[in-house]
């Protein structure tokens, strides 16, 4: 071989070196790919080789304390369209025919059908899919694909909470919205809760996203939501919310709005605002309505309470010392501050003479402005602080409001008179509601609450609410003192109509003017009653408002107390509570169709009193209590005529006749005008001697509140009238 | 150095043929572990997750045959027949640029009465070692004679690649053109020669490779995949994948989950990946060392072969294994710019197979006239 083999096996060798030099090179390579950017590229890998789906958590039900289911999840359906297909497969004839059985089956308008059915995007290609409504119904469904639409239209899963019981406690309740997130009330405030935490399944794939016989699944459970159960029992939320119904109607009002508590613990037992709206389909489409419809107002709508107050300031007199069993009232229609001012009592003759008992009887305005006045700013504010005005209640409810409490310091003795009767401040229905548990239930301010527990589905308790006290208002005897004064005001006095036959039941009527803009808006008015019973020993406090009732102010005072007699009275009985034997119960006799004279007849003859502000020849046309209910003797019952519920507007305030001062000094004047709820002007203020012209002039009718403007003989030598 | 044609002169390379038979049992197991899942998904293999391997079963019987037939006849006996393959391969080459079967856009497929498809081209990088190496071996001096040595040799190359253009096959003009200048290196040519043609060849390559654009992003795509994930670098992404999901010692025999219709060709072309993802980093060095293993087998034969045309013709072939298996996992490892060559023994593939063993059985051959240390 020679020279040249030695050189070839030279060559041999470099270009084995080379092959080798080339492998390593290779090696170096895969090293870098498998060992250094290994986890990076498997990590790359991973994520295409793997699917994750989300696996939704069951939302968690809402059950009263009965265990009566409220809320609850269920499997709906919702209808989707595939526009190319539909467009591709039919004509135009068929189309036609689709979206025509679509839109009726589906209760929707066909043009918005078709422009589903027909949609493109920018390009002008048609989509591929469609939501066209969702959370429909399996029978939908059915009906759906008994009409052959062809693969154009298609259903999926879809998930719909449903609210077993309809309307009721659907302020309480809210809703969620169509994705089943809550969006309102309860189903918005416990959303961590009811929602639990959707999951995750990782599922190992081929490239066509199928999964792998043999590949690993990774499954992180869903948490379902946890279920609520509330203290409310459904049953006393049905009595109210038919009580509230029916006050609604009757008085042609705006709203009726209710709670019951449970004074001992704060239990909230029942609380509904109506009109209200069926959470299973609410008004989505109309957001001012159904803004409205879903307002908890029991406590986020503040009001001037009213005479209901009056318990407030009756409880903080009594306990500050105030007031005791001796003393006494003199009411002459009106108290005189210190300034000089006067405030009117609601009754324009006065009360006269009166004991602490028969004051709050009458809810004798000024009796409440000299409690108010005698406690001074910083006792009574201390009273309405602990009280719990001012402040939330912490009930955790949505949208919860702390009514308008005016500060200590810029409160002069004619504001702090008003407070006494209950204006010039603002709270909530469970603001009230729970200073008066408090008020009745032995001095204890007890926490308000609606949630008994949060249970997770292993039943595990995530949250238990406990009777909390919040702090002690009064004391003992305090308490025991107002309730058996609030008795006699439903035993005797202005409450009468809320009494019970057989039952111990104590209250307090209200009636406020409502501010509008800061107006006092004319003749717009909500009439409330709050009651408790048993009265001796109380469990059960309801606050019913009607929010402008079309009737006048004292009648107004007394529209709301039926409706509370009434929801008590089931609720008691409904708790057993058995009524004592003795009572002289009446049966009210039906009186519509008659006149309010022959009816006021009929009603003395089995002993009881006819309420009414009409005139006596009209023909009654809805009464409260309604016929053959069982009544205590005495009640008030209520006549409502044609012209009872006349527009507002029209009863703008009551009008009053103006009376003749012509010929009156200055003080008597002015006592005869402000007796009719009219204000004397003077121009200019020197005048003296007796009134020679008034404007208006005598007899004519006027809403109370009007200024009559006078002029007086304004010479000195005139002689005093002898009168 | 005579020319015996006697059969079983010597003995043949036993540890080379051992070494053969254990990869390609190996490559049986890969391209199975690598292949029913897509088999078993494809409804033109009738769903048959075993089509894969019962193919290359019958191919390696085949392949085996031939190697062992071979490895019985004398090698010598080819060097009649290297005008006549030649010139075979070159018409075949030539029908297949008008009637191959045209598969991803380019023809390199020859179908033969539907018996079975082959691709001449995998003829082409043998004939012409055994044309070169014939030559070389007979005329050992005009190899250092530029015009009378090296020219001649340079037109059948040119001949080759001008029908591998028509082909559209430039990945195998590449491998061709690499081969032959590493023969040319090994029948001693003149380095000054070698020197200047790969001087003349690089401005050329770059000339041609950058005339048309898409050429160059195929070409160029190798450095960065990820600039077109979904075309022409989705089979490199996914092969990077593949590779790094293995890790240092891979995910085990049968558990790749980029043959789950990721990575396509993985029975083929990128059975390397999916080497590396269930085998891992220490799988993959294993194979290469197997590869290297059999080169330094085969130059030993070349470095030992009493006759230079058994020499030259020794070498021809271990460098064509040699470069095959470089080109490939440079593929797989997207190292080079990407192309459809098999890795030998181990990829799935009829013509590649038998091919590959026939050279192996003439190494064999090669191996009985080797001198005794």
């Amino acid at each position: 071989m020679g020279g040249s083999a030695v050189s070839g096996k030279k060559r041999l060798f470099i270009t084995l070196c080379g092959i080798g030099l080339i492998f390593i090179l290779l090696i170096g390579r895969l090293f870098w790919i498998q060992i250094i950017q290994g986890e990076e590229l498997s990590r790359k890998a991973l994520d295409q080789q793997t699917q994750d789906t989300s696996l939704s958590a069951a939302r968690g039900s809402i059950t009263d304390s009965n265990g009566v289911v409220l809320a609850q999840s269920g499997t709906a359906y919702k209808v989707l369209l595939n526009p190319y297909r539909l467009n591709q497969e039919s004509n135009k004839d068929d189309l036609l025919r689709i979206v025509t059985e679509l839109a009726s089956i589906l209760e929707m308008e066909q043009d918005y059908v078709m422009a589903q059915a027909q949609k493109q995007n920018a390009s002008g290609v048609y989509y591929k899919e469609v939501v066209l409504k969702r959370q429909v119904e399996r029978k939908t469904v059915d009906e759906l694909a008994s009409r052959k639409l062809g693969s154009g239209v298609y259903t999926a899963i879809d998930s719909k909470r449903y609210y077993p019981e309809g309307s009721l406690f659907s302020q309480l309740l809210g809703f969620t919205t169509v994705d089943g997130v809550g969006q309102a009330g309860l189903e918005q405030k416990f959303e961590k809760y009811l929602a639990g935490e959707n999951g995750r399944m990782i599922t190992e794939t081929d490239r066509a996203g199928k999964a792998i016989a043999y590949g690993s699944q990774e499954i992180l459970e869903p948490v379902d939501g946890c279920d609520i159960i509330l203290t409310t029992d459904s049953v006393v939320q049905s009595f109210l919310e038919k009580a509230l119904k029916e006050a609604l109607e009757v008085n042609n009002a705006e709203s009726a709005q209710g709670i019951i508590m449970n004074c001992n613990t704060g239990e909230i037992l029942a609380m509904s605002t109506q009109p209200d709206y069926d959470p299973n389909n609410p008004p989505r489409s109309d957001v001012a309505l159904l803004n409205s419809l879903s307002r908890n107002r029991i406590v986020a709508d503040a009001y001037e309470p009213g005479s209901t107050f009056k318990i407030v300031t009756l409880s903080a007199a009594i306990d500050s010392g105030a007031v005791n069993d001796t003393t006494e009232f003199d009411c002459g229609g009106s108290y005189t501050l210190a300034n000089g001012e006067r405030i009117k009592c609601w009754k324009s003759g006065g009360h006269g003479h009166q004991t602490l008992p028969k004051a709050v009887q009458n809810s004798c305005n000024p009796a409440f402005m000299r409690m108010a006045l005698t406690m001074g700013n910083s006792t009574f504010y201390d009273y309405i602080y602990a009280f719990g005005f001012g402040s939330s209640t912490g009930s955790g409810l949505n949208g919860e409001t702390s009514g308008i409490v005016t500060h200590e310091k810029y409160i002069k003795d004619n504001t702090l008179a008003r407070i006494g009767f209950g204006q010039s401040i603002a709270v909530t229905p469970i603001q009230l509601c729970t200073a008066v548990c408090a008020a009745v239930n032995g001095g204890e301010l007890m926490q308000p609450y609606v949630v008994d527990s949060i249970v997770s589905q292993e039943g595990r308790v995530i949250q238990k609410n406990q009777p909390t006290v919040v702090r002690r208002v009064v004391s003992e005897n305090t308490s025991a003192k107002v309730r058996e004064i609030l008795e006699s005001v439903v035993s005797e006095g202005s409450g009468r109509n809320a009494s019970i036959p057989g039952y111990r039941v104590g209250g307090k009527t209200g009636t406020a003017q409502k501010y509008e803009n800061g107006q006092i808006a004319d003749g717009k008015l909500i009439a409330s009653f709050i009651g408790f019973a048993p009265a001796d020993d109380p469990e059960y406090v309801c606050l019913i408002l009607v929010d402008e009732p079309k009737v006048g102010t004292i009648f107004g005072s007394t529209v709301a107390a039926p409706f509370v007699k009434q929801v008590m009275e089931e609720t008691l009985r409904h708790y057993g509570y058995l009524p004592t034997e003795n009572a002289s119960t009446v049966s009210v006799p039906d009186i519509t169709g008659l006149t309010i004279e022959e009816a006021r007849a009929v009603l003395k003859d089995e002993g009881l009193n006819a309420e009414y502000q009409d005139d006596v020849t009209l023909m009654v046309t809805a009464q409260v209590p309604a016929a053959n209910e069982q009544v205590q003797k005495n009640t008030d019952v209520l006549l409502y005529t044609e012209a009872t519920n006349i527009e507002v507007g029209e009863v703008t305030s009551e009008l009053v006749t103006v009376p003749d001062v012509v010929g009156k000094t200055r003080l008597a004047a002015n006592d005869a005008l402000a007796d009719k709820g009219l204000i004397i002007r003077i121009e200019p203020e020197d005048q003296t001697g007796t009134a020679i012209r008034q404007v208006p002039a005598a007899g004519e009718q006027v809403p109370s509140g009007t200024e009559v403007l006078v002029e007086f003989s304004n010479i000195d030598l005139m002689k005093e009238p002898e009168e | 150095m005579e020319k015996k044609s006697t059969r079983g002169q010597g003995q043949m390379d036993f540890v080379l043929y051992i070494t053969v038979l254990l990869l390609c049992a190996f490559g049986l197991v890969m391209v199975f572990s690598a292949s029913y899942y897509y088999a078993q998904n494809n409804s033109d293999l009738n769903y048959d997750g075993m089509y894969y391997l019962k193919n290359q079963a019958k191919y390696l019987a085949a392949g085996l045959a031939v190697m062992i037939a071979l490895s019985h006849i004398d090698y010598h006996r080819w060097e009649k027949y290297r005008t006549l393959a030649l010139a075979a391969t070159i018409i075949l080459m030539i029908m297949t640029v008008f009637w191959g079967e045209e598969i991803n856009g380019a023809r390199r497929w020859l179908n033969v009465f539907d018996l079975f498809t082959f691709q001449p081209s995998e003829f082409a990088k043998f004939a012409l070692i055994l044309y070169m190496a014939s030559f070389m071996a007979r005329h050992p001096a005009r190899m250092k004679d530029f015009v009378h040595g090296v020219i001649p040799l340079l037109i059948i190359m040119f001949t080759i690649c001008v029908t591998l253009l028509m082909q559209r096959n430039m990945s195998m003009m590449m491998i061709v053109m690499l081969i032959g200048f590493v023969m040319l290196f090994l029948g001693g040519a003149d380095m000054r020669h070698l020197v200047g043609l790969c001087l003349l060849a690089v401005p050329v390559f770059f000339l041609a490779a950058s005339m048309e654009e898409y050429r160059w992003a195929r070409l160029t795509i190798f450095t960065n995949p990820w600039a077109d994930p979904q075309g022409n670098g989705y089979q490199l992404i996914q092969s990077l994948y593949a590779l790094g999901s293995g890790g240092l010692f891979g995910k085990g025999l049968n558990f790749s989950t980029q043959k789950l219709l990721f990575l396509t060709y993985g029975e083929s072309d990128f059975i390397f990946a999916i080497i590396g993802e269930e085998l891992g980093f220490v799988g993959c060095v294993a194979v290469i060392a197997a590869y290297f293993f059999l080169t330094c087998r085969g130059i030993r034969i070349a470095a030992r072969c009493k006759d230079r045309f058994g020499s030259l013709l020794a070498a021809g072939i271990t460098c064509v294994l040699a470069l095959q298996v470089a080109v490939n996992i440079g593929v797989a490892t997207s190292s080079v710019p990407p192309t459809g060559q098999t890795l030998p023994f181990i990829s799935a593939g009829g013509t590649s197979l038998i091919i590959f063993m026939a050279a192996v059985g003439i190494l064999l051959n090669i191996s009985r006239n080797i001198e005794s240390i």
